[in-house]
């Protein structure tokens, strides 16, 4: 309140004087351009900012754009004709190189220790990454690969450059759903074993993300969609149960881990 | 269960609702029964609960600390705002200053949980606290020596965690505080005070508005408020120097009022 009353008393003519010296230093303040100088730095840094995150932005599209190709090339998994799942991994693989070549010209360009100020760019780029080296990973293996495999198979060195832990789970989430249409894809190609394959990873799976605490973030809206998934799998697995379409070994493997 | 069911055969097609659920819940079943809860994968999935939470858990302290600097700070300019046209105006820069001192150890503990770390791994937890703080420093240095305070003047109070872009964004909430004490130093009869407010408004503006360019989402919402009060302060001076200070207050009591509202 004391404030305010003040507020009313302000027209002194002592403190317009002491007014007019302030005025008058201030100009000349200006005057020896402080405020300018301030500025200019500030704006080259920022200026340099901008220039680095352009640079990032050339050499992610190439990166993009092999990623698209990869996850394109596996995708025929659904419906892969004459080729053999085997024969679309190794072709994989070989898109693999590429992506790799671009991810390493792109690690290259990241400033150290400013690592987290860019990386929202490439998260997109790093998810589908994990999907597909997930990807063809199960299918040979039937397991999930670690995310210390994933950067291992990425070339990526710790020091510089960084697969989040975030983005591998988004990764391994987006796996679920692929794994998810190809279940119906497989029982359309005859093949009955691999749905209870995938519904026993996918099964697994869950139980490893429901021990996690989510946010609500965009990792706690993917792992909404796992459910669902799940659900595709299970309808799967059940027509197929109820035809009487269980593979032999079936019965008895689970029994084994029982 | 399984084998009954599929030995019934053809009642398949008949069978209800419930019967299908149960039996989707016992292929989940036995198949959540077989899943390892010490397999390397679940093992896998416990080091990433441990990872996340600690992740979330240091950003929801570091937003803690930064809601604090936010109050403190934002207490602090609306007792700088009392500045304006007071004849006490040492009493309150004193209050300001214990204030201020009140502050640093939330620093020190921003400092220690981001220690070592990349400066924008967790920089959008405190980045509204940070930017409120410029904002508090800035106007109170303002009032205090008629000048801008630098990046590199702050920094040792910030420790070395101010980022040049929350300084930036600051400063350009300190254009908004300085357009409220120009309005209310002609209410308080201050004639001097407005005019000095408009040639370092001027100048501020001259030199933010070049940063234009870059694609910051919130850079570019606080450059175009820059130009409205920039805008405010010029029709407010304008008035005070055609009409003097009486007739440009009743001039402005009802237009500036209404924009005060606005942004309280």
């Amino acid at each position: 309140m004391a404030g305010l009353m003040d507020i009313s008393a302000g027209s002194e003519e002592v403190k317009t004087e002491k007014k007019k010296e302030e005025l008058f230093a201030l100009e000349k303040e200006l005057e020896s351009s402080e405020v300018h100088d301030i500025f200019t730095t500030l704006r080259s840094q920022l200026t340099v900012d901008q220039e680095v995150k352009e640079s990032l932005q050339r050499l992610l599209e190439p990166l993009e754009e092999s990623v698209r190709e990869l996850y394109t090339s596996l995708q025929a998994i659904h419906n892969p004709g004459k080729q053999s799942i085997h024969s679309i991994c190794e072709k994989g693989d070989v898109m693999l190189l590429t992506s790799r070549e671009k991810l390493g010209a792109l690690i290259c360009a990241v400033p150290i220790g400013r690592y987290y100020k860019f990386n929202f760019m490439w998260s997109f780029c790093m998810q589908r990454l994990v999907t597909c080296i997930s990807l063809i990973h199960f299918l040979r293996n039937g397991t999930l690969i670690t995310q210390v495999q994933v950067s291992n198979n990425l070339l990526i060195e710790s020091d510089k450059f960084n697969l989040t832990l975030e983005d591998y789970l988004v990764g391994v989430l987006i796996l679920a759903s692929e794994l998810s249409r190809l279940t119906v894809n497989s029982v359309i190609q005859g093949d009955y074993q691999r749905p209870y394959d995938i519904f026993k990873f996918v099964s697994e799976l869950n139980a490893g993300f429901k021990l996690l605490h989510f946010k609500n973030d965009h990792l706690r809206k993917k792992y909404d969609s796992l459910k669902y998934d799940i659900r595709r799998i299970e309808e799967v697995v059940y027509d197929l149960t109820l035809r009487g379409l269980i593979p032999e070994t079936e019965e008895t493997k689970i029994e084994e881990t029982q | 269960m399984s084998i009954e069911l599929s030995s019934e055969g053809s009642s398949k097609m008949r069978g209800g609702k419930r019967k299908r659920e149960n039996f989707e819940g016992n292929i989940s079943k036995s198949v959540s029964d077989s899943i390892d809860m010490n397999s390397s994968l679940m093992e896998s999935f416990r080091t990433f609960r441990a990872d996340l939470d600690a992740h979330q858990d240091k950003y929801e302290r570091l937003v803690k600390i930064s809601r604090d600097i936010t109050i403190i700070s934002k207490r602090i300019i609306f007792n700088l705002h009392r500045c304006v046209g007071s004849t006490d105006r040492e009493a309150i820069f004193e209050e300001c200053v214990t204030k201020f001192s009140s502050i640093s150890p939330l620093i020190s503990s921003i400092q220690q949980e981001t220690m070592d770390l990349d400066p924008y791994l967790y920089a959008r937890a405190y980045t509204n606290g940070y930017q409120e703080l410029v904002e508090a420093l800035t106007f109170y240095h303002f009032l205090r020596y008629s000048s801008l305070v630098s990046y590199q003047h702050l920094s040792p109070f910030f420790k070395g965690t101010l980022l040049i872009i929350d300084y930036v964004l600051g400063v350009l909430d300190l254009t908004g505080e300085m357009m409220r004490a120009c309005i209310s130093s002609i209410t308080a009869g201050d004639m001097d005070t407005p005019l000095q407010v408009l040639s370092f408004l001027s100048q501020m503006n001259l030199h933010l508005q070049q940063f234009r360019p870059f694609s910051h989402k919130e850079l570019s919402n606080k450059l175009r408020t820059l130009s409205t009060s920039m805008l405010k302060v010029e029709k407010a001076c304008y008035s005070l120097h055609l009409r003097g200070c009486s007739v440009a207050l009743i001039a402005f009591e009802d237009d500036e009022e209404r924009d005060l509202t606005d942004m309280y």
